[in-house]
């Protein structure tokens, strides 16, 4: 019989080492012939050996587990390691992978080496997994709760930050940029004011002229000017901004 | 908020209903004034006081409601004045108007009963400023029922924030994937190097103690939480190994101020998860306090990754700024910047008096 090749792929040196010696307890004839530190390293390291078998961590830096499953052209069984919570988990509740949850015990160890054992004797190819790991990152990497913008990357003077979106007193379009005003002063963003109409939350932020969106929690005063225009004026800044007739709705009383 | 912006914009469709009360009220009065007054010597029949009256009353109600929406902005004694001398108008006008209406000879009528028109005029101005009294005192009233109940609904939203806070805090300290991880090592530790093992099981049971005990409780000091962020950044050393180096720089004379716990935490959690564990080569993190007059700054910077697409580092951040908000009023502030060449510079400044 042929010697099974193996390679383990974890950011954290310890927990390679930790794997290396229990699998060398439970699986003594198992030969293990690299070790990554990141994403990029198990790749390569893959493509290299082409080892029979990869323990992979997903959350590495350079490429997760996952991307490394999916990207490599190498007929390889995957087994992958995560410290993800159980809700997590379920999304690997599949037939065609394996999974290891940290801290693994010997216990689980042993189960997947004797599945894996049992697969390579029956001969049964490695299960495609690039379909099911697309799957799986789909469930798992679902977006954050609030869709709503909540952060804005912006330049300030020369410097990048991030403000946080109530902080803002008005987003107002200038020639290739949008200024963003808050208390701090002007700052500039790329993004255009009909794509963060779209963006921020339409209770707090109205968009109250074509180029003009504005804080609702911010307002100052409104008043009519003498043609029967309204317009407002907002806490913290001095600068008094019109309301064009097809926004003026949004001041009538609810 | 949507009301309170249209509440100061004056939109006459809002404020019918006063002014309807306002009218009624006003032109009855100045009948009961007129009606007097005619007791008194106008020596016209019913129906000439009753068109005057009407005439008086409609009259200065209309003058004051003018003066009144044009001093909409002006202070309250000028808004008496001028509602007073606009009532004066009114009457002279409503006189005037309402004479002609029943067909008096004007110019024989006016001078005639000047004395009386003098009366009548001071009665309606005295009348006119006592109903609005009254009718403002009522709207005071409702103003102030209605901002008790707004205050009402901000403290208790200000509230039921202070409770999901707290409970995403609690749900924070216990991280299952940094506790996961940490005893993943700590029983690799135990294998091949035993010592490191031991340290690496106290500086966990010291995160935990502090986090755990500290986020019951209102205020930590800035010492403790450092101690809290030592033993977490401990745990993160041996975990990373060489990618990751640590600095904390804190003044001994700012140990013992009273900071919210859990609260520098989390930046320094944020750099970690979001700026130097993806990073193939690491980096360090330094944290820093510093106190200039009226304010206190603590900043965690770092050398990972930065702004990035597909990262969610915002969501701690949006847990600290409205932590800080409902802590400080406002008063406290988070910034963010880009560190130079690369990771983030996070500062949190709250007010602070030093003595």
């Amino acid at each position: 019989m042929t010697e099974i090749r193996a390679i383990i792929a974890d950011d954290e040196e310890q927990l390679v080492i930790y794997l290396e010696s229990m699998l060398s307890r439970i699986w003594p004839e198992l030969v293990v012939c690299g070790r990554a530190g990141n994403g990029r390293e198990a790749l390569e390291l893959m493509e290299l050996e082409s080892p029979d078998i990869a323990f992979l961590d997903i959350k590495m830096p350079g490429l997760t587990g996952m991307e490394v499953a999916s990207q490599c052209s190498r007929q390889t069984r995957v087994v992958f390691i995560t410290a993800f919570n159980q809700y997590a988990v379920d999304a690997f509740e599949n037939e065609a992978m394996d999974y290891l949850l940290k801290p693994v015990t010997d216990e689980r160890l042993s189960k997947t080496v004797d599945r894996l054992k049992k697969q390579m004797e029956g001969d049964t190819p490695p299960a495609e997994l690039k379909g099911v790991i697309e799957e799986v990152i789909r469930a798992v990497g679902r977006p954050a709760a609030s869709s709503h913008l909540k952060w804005i990357k912006a330049l300030h003077r020369d410097c990048i930050r991030l403000i946080y979106v109530d902080d803002v007193l008005f987003f107002k379009s200038s020639a290739k940029y949008t200024t963003v005003l808050t208390v701090d002063g002007e700052s500039l963003i790329k993004k255009p004011i009909k794509e963060l109409t779209d963006e921020l939350d339409p209770e707090t932020f109205w968009r109250i002229h074509r180029g003009t969106i504005i804080n609702a929690g911010c307002i100052d005063k409104v008043s009519h000017s003498l043609t029967g225009r309204l317009a407002v004026k907002l806490k913290g800044s001095s600068e008094i901004l019109t309301v064009s007739r097809s926004y003026a709705h949004l001041f009538k009383q609810m | 908020m949507r009301e309170a912006g249209s509440r100061k914009s004056f939109v006459f469709r809002d404020h019918l209903g006063l002014i309807v009360r306002k009218y009624i009220s006003a032109v009855v009065t100045v009948t009961v004034i007129v009606m007097l007054s005619s007791m008194m010597g106008f020596g016209e029949g019913f129906f000439t006081n009753f068109i005057i009256g009407q005439c008086v009353g409609t009259c200065a109600f209309a003058f004051t409601f003018t003066a009144l929406i044009c001093l909409r902005w002006k202070g309250p004694l000028v808004q008496m004045t001028g509602a007073a001398l606009a009532m004066a108008a009114g009457a002279c006008a409503g006189i005037i108007f309402g004479a002609f209406l029943s067909g008096k000879d004007l110019f024989f009528y006016i001078p005639e009963k000047s004395e009386l028109i003098v009366q009548v005029v001071i009665l309606t101005v005295m009348g006119g400023s006592l109903f609005r009294f009254i009718l403002n005192s009522q709207e005071k009233i409702r103003q102030a029922r209605e901002r008790i109940q707004t205050e009402k609904i901000k403290r208790l939203t200000i509230e039921k924030k202070v409770v999901e806070t707290n409970l995403r805090l609690l749900q924070a300290q216990i991280e299952p994937h940094f506790l996961f991880n940490t005893l993943s090592n700590i029983l690799s530790l135990l294998d091949t190097d035993v010592d490191r093992g031991k340290v690496m099981m106290n500086d966990l049971i010291s995160y935990l103690r502090l986090s755990l005990y500290k986020t019951r409780e209102e205020m930590a000091t800035i010492g403790q939480e450092m101690e809290m962020i030592r033993a977490y950044l401990n745990i993160f050393k041996i975990r990373m190994g060489e990618r990751l180096s640590y600095a904390i720089d804190i003044p001994e004379s700012l140990r013992g101020i009273p900071f919210p716990p859990m609260l520098i935490q989390p930046l320094v959690e944020n750099a970690i998860q979001h700026g130097l564990e993806p990073r193939i080569e690491g980096g360090d993190i330094s944290i820093a306090a510093s106190a200039i007059p009226g304010k206190l700054c603590i900043d965690v910077a770092d050398s990972g990754l930065g702004f990035h697409e597909g990262s969610h580092w915002g969501v701690g951040l949006t847990n600290i700024k409205e932590r800080l908000d409902s802590l400080y009023d406002g008063k406290a502030r988070l910034i963010i910047k880009e560190n130079r060449p690369h990771g983030f510079l996070a500062s949190i400044e709250v007010p602070h008096d030093r003595d």
